[in-house]
């Protein structure tokens, strides 16, 4: 009879590791950051299998202008690439707690059509569940982006700050 | 006591079964995160406005307007903002060691017209020896502006921040330049320059 005994301990060990809370889903800080960057950095290369695969299937993408499902995003994606080439990402700092991130990061293209050229500082803020993206917003200014192809302020492309580095605050826009 | 002991075998790969599963856990879950940001925003109840009576005087501030400093703001306080009865909704923080990131809903009236503009922000800030060393916020300024004229829903009183409000009434594509819904042309003057 000591089989089926030891049979039983075995599933109650097996069960109680298995329980053990956060094991699937926990990400180290080094591995949330890789996660966020190797999405990003997907833009420049147009590998739209590596920039999706970092989102869940039911992953919720938020800009200033909209928000979008996995579907639309990946469409979204492929489009963009259609539309602007030279796409680089000029990364910041990070702070990661638990399954929640916050970065900075700074995303320049150029209009396929109209050859001007954007630099836009940008944050984004996310929550991570099982290893991939399920909540990512995307904070920037839409005066940056359209002040830049208007030629109305410079690009200071590769620094990474809300407007571009050389830019001082006024009171034009203190409100 | 039973034991074990007449499957060693077993025994000893269950034992590493846990082992591991308990040490991969471990190994991969963040490190608890204590620090002076942490302290820092809990000491002062933070919320998004009032972190501003705690800065260094070697402060650095960027915004979608531009950069700051200490002499900068000091240069500001002679001109009124454009709206008042400023106020926070919903701080949502995480820390890391100095760093702490918030996101939250500012709301304000239009002194001009009355209206009420609400933005969401997302923020970060660095904190050394009890004060705040650096200040950045990033958001859709527009979305003030199309608030302004009539143009945007505002975020609901419950709703969670993101860039746009959920019915915003309005859409626009994602990082292309949009003339529709950017029309107001305050643009900076870039001859001022930061100065110590």
């Amino acid at each position: 009879m000591k089989l089926p005994r030891f049979l039983s301990l075995l599933l109650l060990l097996l069960s109680l590791a298995a329980t053990i809370p956060g094991h699937a889903d926990a990400l180290s800080r080094d591995e949330v950051v890789s996660l966020v960057t190797h999405m990003l950095k997907s833009w420049e290369t147009g590998d739209v299998d590596s920039f999706s695969n970092a989102f869940n299937a039911d992953a919720v993408f938020a800009y200033p202008g909209g928000r979008l499902s996995k579907p639309e995003l990946t469409d979204m994606f492929k489009k963009y690439q259609l539309e602007k080439k030279d796409i680089k990402i000029y990364t910041g700092i990070f702070v990661v707690e638990g399954n929640r991130f916050s970065g900075q990061y700074q995303f320049a293209a150029t209009d396929r059509t109209s050859g001007k050229r954007q630099a836009v500082g940008t944050a984004v803020t996310g929550v991570i569940k099982g290893g991939k993206l399920t909540i990512y917003k995307e904070y920037y200014d839409q005066h940056i982006l359209n002040w830049q192809e208007e030629g109305k302020i410079p690009l200071d492309e590769g620094q990474v700050f809300p407007a571009p580095a050389s830019i001082t605050l006024g009171p034009e826009r203190i409100n | 006591m039973r034991t074990l002991a007449p499957f060693p075998l077993l025994a000893i790969s269950l034992a590493l079964l846990l082992v591991i599963a308990v040490g991969s856990r471990t190994a991969a879950a963040p490190a608890t995160l204590e620090g002076e940001a942490r302290e820092f925003v809990a000491a002062h109840d933070l919320d998004g406005i009032n972190q501003f009576k705690f800065l260094s005087p070697d402060i650095v501030e960027a915004f979608p307007p531009g950069r700051s400093n200490a002499a900068n703001d000091e240069r500001l306080k002679k001109y009124p903002p454009a709206s008042t009865d400023w106020k926070i909704e919903d701080a949502h923080f995480i820390y890391e060691g100095d760093h702490y990131a918030v996101q939250w809903i500012f709301q304000s009236k239009w002194k001009d017209n009355g209206s009420i503009q609400r933005e969401a922000t997302l923020a970060f800030g660095v904190v050394k020896g009890g004060k705040l060393v650096s200040w950045t916020e990033f958001f859709d300024d527009s979305v003030g502006e199309l608030q302004h004229d009539g143009k945007m829903g505002t975020y609901t009183e419950k709703e969670e921040a993101y860039p746009w409000p959920a019915k915003p009434g309005m859409s626009r594509p994602y990082r292309t330049y949009d003339s529709n819904s950017v029309t107001w042309k305050n643009y900076p003057d870039l001859s001022v320059k930061l100065t110590p």
